[in-house]
């Protein structure tokens, strides 16, 4: 008994894994203060908090896909057919600012009910049919802007992607209206429960009387629109949309899934954690440019802590379990006795 | 032919996980050209023993000799090498590869730089005449049937020229025709001078093979019986250590309307099923698996589409098309495969136990964690649920406990009927007995009761009523005072 208590006390604190990547960026930020102290500079510190803010958006739809044990790898190109919707209608049609915006994330929305028609109806394997949605969308968002970037939005517009709001930029107020949303959504509803029911173990679900296809078909749905908020929010910071606006994005969303704890499994991953782990990357992106570290090097390293993020986790997963398994042995040899 | 001196001797062998004792000191023998059976209940320690002789697990202490030699076994290529052979109950069969390379894996056979594939045509041809399979070598596994694929792995043992041959309850997913060509096949390895250790709960079936037995209980060898001495009733007794009527606690009920009647059920080869249960009754569905009766009640519980029929709820027809409308109505359905169908393994207590009801704990717009925590603490406690907490995770708790979760997620949904799919599947003696003292209490309070069981002691002990499929319909139906072990197994054979 004193052994196992031993054990857990460094464990226990890893066991917590939001505290652990909350620690992890903490540190990071400070390190990287005390080697460029520009790095706390208001103005810095805002354009990471700003592309931190865009990448979350876009994990939090993917964290979604992710627990159900399953991937939307058309995440990115969503990002790049919305922006070029909305600047668009915004610029060549001459649309109000509300409706173009809405339109650019019902776009983002169609794709979602592709997705998920392809998945839940036509059975294919989420990789497959969103690998090829990507593709399509792709060569959309090229052939309406004809490779070239459509310019001219409007400072109301542009507010979006680079104003503040009491000092904050707004695609963080857009952020934690999301977060709180999708936290709400996840742990406290009957739908979100459901969901990470679903992720666990599918057959398992549906014998509970969760229905699972629709379900799914939901989860691909939003994880379309909060890659059309991601796309739009981009297009307004950078001030044009292109074709190949968000290209890859896909491959930093997952990323941030999975560095804030989520399994490829399915089941477990949580909000906060996808925060913190889209804030890691971008923070490393920024540190490396701050640190003039050559560009070459900058994928290597997230690359490198992917990898760690992973195996750390797997560890952590692997040692919950054997003390939660000697726990309960002791509760049955107690009971025994 | 029986060879008198045992070949194989395990002696002292121990083996705790995580604190729990899974096997004391027990010795184990097998002599070549004989049948040796190994019985218990679940838990008894038969698994564990094997897979150490499997070189999967490693044993605590003890020893290991063949042929009166002390041999090292710690991984399963050591027990291959030592002429091991184990035929594992869940087969591993690479359903990608053919029949050939499924013999061959592991012990391939090179010309020159490449397989020798002239060879493994050959030779897996002349394996698959033995046992009268007329197939190409070059199918893939994926293909065959159950029984083709357990065959596949009995030539790979014999191919392997494995002196000893393990197999763990083969029979538990043949049909009695399949069963037949099996016991033809062990017959013949015997007379080859192989020695075969064999595991089984079925009793007949031992009965019909061994030249011995071998019986565990709790992790400690009990004994062991010559064909001579072998009898059903003594097997049974060294195994429970108890009596039947202790462990089946069967109370009478008083038996009330009529709450769930199915007309004309059928889908797939499930045809014309007809039945109706009653209130604080327990109808027992007996027949050998793949009798359909899993699909009967995955068609009444809305998981499976049925074809044909209607089911009615105390008189009124209902229409159910999804498990969510069978739970609404008051049908509960606990599973036949409890870790797939059943639970969400890396969810907590209580989540899995409010899964099924999380609409009625809302507060306001979201799921109140005090009240789903109050239901599982009721129900902890109430089917008493060893753990620490009901945080645990599910995934970590023993068979038994893991089952009392899945029959408390469905109390917490109020059922008029409770279905049971094979509900003491791998949990261990104690829990058993808990688990039927449960179905009683809850028939007595009323609720109509189904159980699906292959195990007869199971259906004659706690069962009203059994009724016996054969082939997706509706053989017999035989009240309590008239079921015999003889006359259910006449039905489930289709006589």
């Amino acid at each position: 008994m004193q052994r196992v208590q031993k054990d857990s006390f460094i464990r226990r604190f890893l066991k917590k894994k939001t505290t652990t990547i909350f620690l992890v960026l903490a540190g990071m930020c400070l390190v990287l203060g005390i080697a460029n102290k520009s790095f706390f500079n208001y103005e810095n510190l805002a354009s990471v908090a700003r592309a931190t803010a865009y990448t979350a958006i876009l994990s939090i739809g993917e964290l979604l896909v992710i627990l159900i044990c399953g991937i939307d790898l058309s995440v990115g190109s969503i990002c790049g057919l919305s922006a070029v919707v909305t600047a668009m209608m915004l610029a060549q049609f001459g649309w109000a600012l509300f409706p173009a915006i809405l339109l650019g994330l019902i776009a983002g929305l169609v794709v979602g009910v592709i997705n998920g028609a392809l998945i839940v109806t036509m059975k294919l394997p989420p990789f497959i049919a969103t690998m090829g949605t990507t593709q399509i969308i792709n060569s959309v968002a090229l052939l309406l802007t004809n490779g070239k970037p459509v310019l001219g939005l409007g400072d109301k517009f542009l507010f979006i992607g680079q104003g503040k709001v009491l000092y904050l930029p707004v695609a963080v107020w857009i952020l934690i209206a999301v977060a709180v949303i999708a936290s709400l959504f996840l742990n406290k509803t009957v739908t979100g429960r459901k969901l990470y029911a679903l992720g666990g173990g599918e057959e398992a679900a549906r014998f509970s009387g969760v229905r699972t296809n629709l379900l799914k078909f939901v989860t691909y749905v939003i994880s379309g629109f909060t890659a059309a908020m991601c796309g739009i929010i981009l297009c307004a910071r950078m001030g044009s949309a292109q074709g190949s606006t968000g290209a890859g994005y896909q491959m930093d969303a997952i990323a941030s899934c999975v560095i804030g704890g989520a399994s490829m499994a399915g089941g477990e991953g949580n909000v906060s954690g996808t925060i913190i782990g889209a804030g890691i990357m971008c923070v490393i992106r920024n540190a490396l440019v701050m640190l003039s570290v050559s560009t070459y090097l900058q994928s290597m390293i997230i690359g490198f802590i992917i990898i760690a993020a992973v195996m750390i986790d797997q560890f952590r997963r692997a040692s919950a379990n054997r003390i939660q398994k000697a726990v309960i042995a002791e509760a049955t040899a107690e009971r025994n006795a | 032919m029986a060879n008198d001196k045992p070949y194989l001797s395990m002696q002292g062998v121990s083996k705790r996980f995580h604190g729990v004792q899974a096997l004391c000191k027990v010795d184990f023998d097998a002599c070549l050209g004989q049948v040796t059976a190994l019985v218990g209940e679940n838990g008894a320690g038969k698994s564990t023993l094997i897979k150490i002789l499997a070189g999967i697990h490693k044993r605590d202490e003890g020893e290991i000799l063949l042929g009166g030699k002390p041999v090292r076994i710690d991984n399963p290529l050591a027990a291959m090498q030592n002429g091991i052979a184990v035929i594992h109950q869940e087969l591993n069969v690479l359903p990608n590869l053919s029949i050939a390379d499924n013999i061959f894996v592991g012990r391939e056979r090179k010309k020159g730089l490449f397989v020798d594939r002239d060879y493994y045509r050959s030779r897996t041809t002349e394996l698959l005449q033995h046992v009268g399979l007329n197939v190409d070598p070059e199918t893939q596994a994926r293909y065959l049937s159950t029984a083709q694929k357990q065959m596949v792995e009995i030539l790979r043992s014999i191919s392997s020229e494995a002196r000893i041959v393990v197999m763990d309850e083969p029979t538990s997913s043949l049909t009695k025709r399949e069963t037949d060509v099996l016991f033809d096949i062990i017959r013949s390895l015997r007379d080859q001078n192989i020695g075969i250790i064999y595991i089984s709960h079925r009793l007949d079936e031992i009965m019909e093979l061994a030249d011995r037995v071998v019986v565990f209980r709790d992790g400690c060898r009990v004994g062991a019986l010559d064909r001579e001495e072998m009898s059903v009733g003594k097997i049974i007794n060294m195994m429970v250590g108890r009596d039947l009527d202790e462990i089946f606690a069967k109370r009478p009920a008083p038996i009330g309307n009529v709450v769930l009647e199915a007309k004309n059920l059928g889908m797939g080869y499930v045809r014309d099923v007809n039945f109706s249960v009653r209130a604080g009754e327990i109808l027992g569905f007996a027949g050998l698996v793949g009798a359909g009766r899993s699909e009967v009640m995955q068609m009444i519980f809305g998981v499976d589409k049925k074809e044909t029929g209607e089911v009615f709820l105390e008189g009124k027809k209902v229409d159910i098309r999804c498990s969510g409308d069978a739970i609404a109505a008051g049908i509960a359905l606990v599973p036949e495969d409890r870790k797939e169908q059943a639970l969400i393994l890396g969810l907590d207590i209580k989540e899995n136990i409010s899964l099924a009801i999380l609409r009625s704990l809302k507060a306001g717009l979201f799921v109140d964690d005090q009240n789903q925590a109050k239901l599982a603490e009721r129900y902890v406690k109430e089917l008493r649920v060893v753990t620490p907490s009901i945080r645990q995770k599910v995934r970590n708790l023993s068979g038994g406990n893991q089952q009392k979760v899945v029959i408390a997620k469905w109390l917490a949904a109020k059922p008029k009927v409770l279905i049971l799919d094979e509900p003491t599947r791998g949990i261990d003696v104690g829990a058993k007995q808990e688990i039927y003292s449960l179905m009683s209490e809850l028939a007595a309070q009323g609720i109509a009761i189904i159980m699906i069981s292959s195990e007869l002691p199971e259906i004659l002990g706690m069962s009203d009523r059994i009724i016996v499929m054969h082939e997706g319909r509706v053989k017999g139906e035989l009240s309590r005072k008239d079921a015999t072990q003889e006359r259910i197994m006449q039905l489930a054979i289709g006589r």
